[in-house]
């Protein structure tokens, strides 16, 4: 017996040995220091290079490496800035736009842009195939001519918000769009390229901004957010896009790590309400709902506090919206009971429709709780992300449902004018308003401040009348950044500028 | 070679040590469940501003994401756990039992129910419970289901094969020859003897629900909020093991001294039958 | 010969019975794919277009007839959510998937000769019962949870989840492998330590250890040289079964240690009704039970000659 004893013990010892061995030879996945010259970026999706023309989560990633805009917009301001557009000039009526071009512009390829460049990426941009969001606004463009190195746009009608929609197209190369290469004119070339998992960018020494610090920047597809996290923690990446704002502070990441906040742009959370579902035909019920939400709790409790609490769809410092309509609706469920009893709809029981992420069912907790309060049945509704997408499409949500969109972070406008929700004429709430309509109309044709300004508010007003397209959150989209990382940027909506970009140590 | 009452044998069970420790385990779950929450007094649905705080004297847990008890949530966790044990269970069984009785007496019928039984077990558990939750959108009927059809095979073949080795027994064969009706043999002999085989199943089957709810909440196919189960406290719980460890630990060790207890029952019980 | 040739017919039958319930159960399934492919902000026509792009206006017929030709025919098709081919997002996925099983395949033999030896010890015997008995029972995702949390939160020497390329950082990529290999093994290692202890306590009764033994052969030999070969036989059955069980766990292992292996990648394209990607994995998974199944029952008639002749009668 003394015998097996033994063996057993060096069986034992094998094992620990090999722990051991593990433990002392090695790095620690759990933590390691970034060093090095090239950087790797993290994100929850892949680039996705057969829709180049479409804003997707991670089209903002490599597209504004690759490619270069237009124009691009002001974080502070939201005045347009020169791109490769290098002045502009309307006519009188604002029903024309002349945009000079930058001279010297490369394409990777060695091609020079040309204006017929920017003629064919925008009308490619207006066919509802290519996925493009601004389609609907750049089919105001009814006529493009070629000149001397400008191009000139001739519109339907007066166009405000028209820097919007040429903020988000990436001027491609006409002689090999659609061929399955990737060719722009940016400060990064296109290089090697796992669909799904990996490209890899290096720098355009030629860039008529000047050529980037940085060599090379990988771009990884990192789906999970702890992976993410995991990935940024032992040095693999430097960057990371895709974690979820709440976890933020719940990791050991916050202290370790630079922080940084794609203001002004954020996503907005909504509850979008079904206008022909009683008792919700009655906009006194649908301001019921307004009071009712806790916008405060969802804020801090879902986003971690990288969120602003608002009554309105678009950023508070929207010109012409004023702090009253931004401050409307506060939390106050005792005016909630009041309206909801004026309209004598106390008890009604209500669906409360939502797609099933770990944001979401928090949201859709918090709301459920909160339209309880204030004496509704809620019947909640979570259900997979397609199957929900699949109601949104054919507006076949009857009650509330929860979800968000991005691009009403830009303008009153173009928001509207985007999104399913909240669009005139056709939208998911299935509120079909010739006023709201014809708001939409005169924001177009808004070309001044002061109509601009004038509009704005209108639109904002119409919104917090009709209540069917309820503000929850603006929520931030949060990157987290290996603090050897140096004046690494993001612009407007999020997109990456790492034009200056250094790596120290 | 007759049977011994069910019940006798359970309460035999209840005697050897790992039986015993089975009973106790199970018996301070279920009071846990049904008078935890009475002496407690906490809602489990009440939120608060107050969000993944630590235990106090108001939370002696502490607090979830959107600020609800945690203990609170967790005792009505191991309720819902135990009722659908207690509604997909007995529905397996009785479901499974018949179609194997079915299929061991019918030649045909027998072939078609081995089938499916076998595409059935082809599916991982929680494959099939996905399949599931999927075409009846998540919630309490969907999670009994997929436990039901998760279960349904072996009750089937367990109840197949009783039924196929009483038959070839020798007192089966006696009594025929004597002269007795196939019914009278198939209602006084057999059948006791088989249900004494499945009822051994059913702390097994219990153990097994338990695991596949846990198993569908984590993959978000659950019981949906703000209804807790065990398993979903696990699920959410786990992403905040860093700064709130309880929130997923306790309903864990919940969850496994559950899972233990019934598995010792079941063994317990299954050396009982196999002394007799 | 005939005897396993039934049996693989059965298995056929069975392979293909399934095929038809996952070609229908993704339809039954109430979501659109073209809705998934459109993204958030399309249009219904947007919809449409895509939904005839993804030939989902055809008959049901013809979609089944397509997709098991194209799988009989080596081709399983492209990716509705990807626009991929398949193959290259399984290659993708298949390395983390098999990195996970073989770090659960090593541990469970380790697992299983520590608990198969702890439990034929005088001094270990209850205690290594005890955890044999939780081992067994327990599902993947409570050993998981209390592994992180020993591990990774208190004692801080392990990553708690995520993943990194073996090719990349071998020496990190193990260390995120350990924790889930633990997890995976614990309860085949504790069937196995089970079987191992019952052989080794059977074994040593038998006739040639007790010869050894009377011919004065050390106790140490016997034990390695007669008890240990002996024992390995079910042990390696139980081994190849623990294996199956493996692969399917991998979806909820996969979910909880955050990794994007096969597991994944089925929940996600079952989520977005990425019908060609989910069906071929859900058959993947249906495969590999039933051939496991099929390998245990042909083995066992091996073992067991009654148990042919019992089928074939």
């Amino acid at each position: 017996m003394v015998d097996q004893r033994l063996s057993r013990r060096g069986l034992f010892g094998l094992a620990m040995g090999g722990a051991a061995a593990l433990a002392v030879g090695c790095r620690s996945a759990t933590q390691v220091a970034a060093t090095g010259k090239d950087i790797t970026l993290a994100f929850s999706a892949a680039p996705d290079p057969m829709k180049l023309l479409r804003r997707t989560v991670d089209s903002p990633v490599f597209s504004s490496l690759v490619f270069d805009r237009l124009v691009d917009l002001d974080k502070k301001t939201l005045q347009p800035i020169p791109l490769l557009a290098k002045e502009w000039e309307w006519s009188k009526d604002r029903t024309s736009l002349v945009l000079k071009l930058r001279e010297g512009v490369q394409f990777h390829n060695g091609r020079a842009l040309t204006p017929d460049d920017v003629i064919f990426t925008l009308t490619k941009a207006q066919d509802e195939k290519s996925g493009a969001q601004v389609a609907p606004m750049l089919k105001r463009i009814k006529n493009m001519e070629a000149g001397q190195n400008e191009v000139t746009l001739t519109l339907s009608g007066p166009t405000s918000n028209l820097f919007d929609a040429l903020m988000f197209v990436p001027i491609v190369d006409s002689t090999t769009y659609g061929s399955g290469k990737v060719i722009g004119t940016g400060p990064y070339v296109w290089g090697a390229f796992t669909a799904g998992t990996q490209l890899q960018l290096t720098r355009n020494e030629k860039y008529w901004g000047g050529s980037p610090e940085i060599e090379k920047i990988t771009i990884k597809a990192i789906k999970s957010p702890q992976a993410q996290l995991s990935a940024l923690q032992s040095g693999q990446v430097q960057m990371v896009g895709g974690i979820p704002a709440r976890d933020i502070k719940t990791t050991s990441a916050a202290g370790k790590f630079t922080v940084s906040v794609t203001r002004p742009s954020y996503q907005q959370t909504y509850l979008g309400v079904d206008v022909r579902t009683k008792p919700f035909d009655d906009p006194k019920v649908r301001q019921a709902l307004q009071y009712a939400v806790d916008r405060k709790r969802i804020a801090d409790q879902v986003y971690g506090g990288y969120a602003e609490v608002s009554s309105l769809p678009w950023p508070a410092n929207t010109p012409g919206v004023t702090q009253d309509q931004v401050n409307r609706y506060s939390y106050d469920p005792d005016k909630a009971r009041q309206l909801i009893k004026e309209a004598g709809a106390e008890g009604a029981e209500v669906t409360l429709w939502a797609g099933q992420t770990p944001i979401f069912s928090s949201v859709l907790d918090i709301v459920q709780y909160d339209l309880e309060k204030v004496g509704f049945k809620v019947v909640p509704k979570l259900m997979d992300a397609t199957e929900f997408q699949t109601l949104v499409v054919n507006a076949k949500l009857p009650g509330l449902n929860i979800a968000n969109i991005g691009l009403v972070s830009v303008s009153p406008l173009t928001g509207i004018s985007t999104a399913n929700p909240a669009r005139p004429g056709e939208n998911t709430s299935r509120l079909d308003d010739k006023k709201y309509v014809e708001l939409q109309q005169a924001a177009y044709g808004a070309t001044t401040d002061v109509a601009r300004d004038k509009a704005n508010h209108d639109l904002s007003e119409y919104l917090l009348e009709q209540s069917f397209h309820i503000t929850l959150a603006q929520a931030h989209e949060v990157v987290l950044w290996d603090p050897s990382i140096k004046s690494a940027d993001t612009t407007f909506l999020g997109y990456l500028n790492l034009a200056a970009a250094k790596r120290g140590a | 070679m007759t049977a011994i009452p069910a019940d006798r044998k359970w309460i035999r069970a209840g005697r050897s040590t790992k039986g015993l420790a089975g009973v106790i385990l199970i018996t301070l779950l279920v009071l846990a469940a049904v008078a935890g929450p009475l002496l407690l007094g906490v809602s489990p649905y009440e939120q608060g501003a107050d969000a993944l705080a630590g235990p106090s004297g108001a939370h002696l847990l502490g607090t979830d994401e959107v600020g609800r008890d945690l203990l609170a949530r967790t005792l009505y966790g191991i309720r819902s756990d135990l009722l659908i044990c207690l509604v997909a269970v007995p529905l397996a069984a009785l479901l499974g039992t018949g179609l194997g009785l079915l299929g061991g007496l019918t030649r045909w019928g027998g072939e078609v129910i081995q089938r499916v039984f076998d595409v059935l077990l082809g599916f991982h558990g929680v494959i099939l419970g996905m399949a599931i939750a999927l075409v009846i959108s998540p919630g309490f009927v969907a999670v009994v289901t997929a436990i039901v059809l998760i279960t349904v095979p072996s009750f089937g073949r367990q109840a197949r094969a009783a039924l196929l080795q009483q038959l070839s027994r020798e007192y089966v064969l006696a009594a025929t020859t004597v002269g007795a009706s196939k019914a009278r043999v198939l209602g006084r002999h057999v059948l006791p003897n088989v249900t004494d085989s499945v009822t051994a199943l059913f702390a097994v089957a219990m153990a097994n629900a338990v695991k596949i709810e846990g198993g569908l909440s984590l993959i978000g196919l659950g019981i949906q909020p703000p209804e807790p189960s065990l398993g979903t406290m696990i699920s959410a719980g786990s992403r905040y093991i860093q700064v709130a460890p309880q929130y997923a630990l306790v309903p864990v060790l919940l969850l496994a001294a559950l899972v233990l207890g019934l598995t010792l029952l079941s063994d317990a019980i299954n050396r009982e039958r196999l002394r007799s | 010969m005939a005897f396993w040739l039934r049996k693989a017919l059965s298995a056929l039958l069975t392979l293909w019975i399934s095929s038809i319930a996952v070609f229908g159960l993704m339809r039954l399934t109430p979501g659109d794919p073209a809705a998934a492919v459109a993204g958030p902000d399309a249009t219904a026509a947007q919809v449409a277009a895509i939904r005839a792009e993804l030939m989902l206006d055809q008959p049901l017929l013809t979609q089944y007839g397509h997709w098991i030709g194209g799988l009989l025919g080596g081709d399983p098709g492209k990716s509705f959510q990807y626009n991929r081919p398949i193959i290259d997002l399984l290659g993708e996925s298949v390395a983390s998937t098999v990195q996970l099983a073989i770090a659960g395949i090593i541990m469970i033999p380790v697992v299983g000769l520590l608990t198969g030896l702890a439990l034929v010890s005088r001094r270990l015997g209850k205690a290594a019962d005890a955890f044999a008995t939780a081992a067994l029972s327990l599902p993947v995702y409570v050993s998981a949870v209390i592994l992180v949390f020993l591990f990774a939160v208190r004692l801080k020497v392990l990553p708690a989840t995520g993943e990194m390329s073996f090719l990349e950082a071998p020496d990190l990529s193990v260390q995120f492998l350990i924790l889930p290999g633990i997890a995976l093994a614990l309860p085949a290692g504790a069937v196995l330590g089970r079987l191992l202890a019952t052989e080794i306590r059977r074994v040593r009764q038998e006739e040639f250890v007790l010869t050894a033994r009377a011919k004065g052969v050390p106790e140490k030999r016997i034990s390695r040289r007669h008890v240990l070969p002996s024992s390995l036989g079910p042990f390696v059955v139980e081994f190849g079964i623990g294996i199956g069980e493996l692969l399917g766990g991998a979806v909820i292992a996969e979910e909880l240690f955050a990794r994007n292996g096969l597991g994944k990648l089925m929940l996600d394209a079952v989520q977005n009704r990425d019908y060609p990607m989910a069906q071929l994995l859900l058959m993947l998974a249906i495969t590999i039970a039933v051939i496991a199944q099929l390998v245990t029952e042909v083995a066992l008639s091996r073992l067991d000659p009654r148990i042919r002749l019992e089928a074939a009668a």
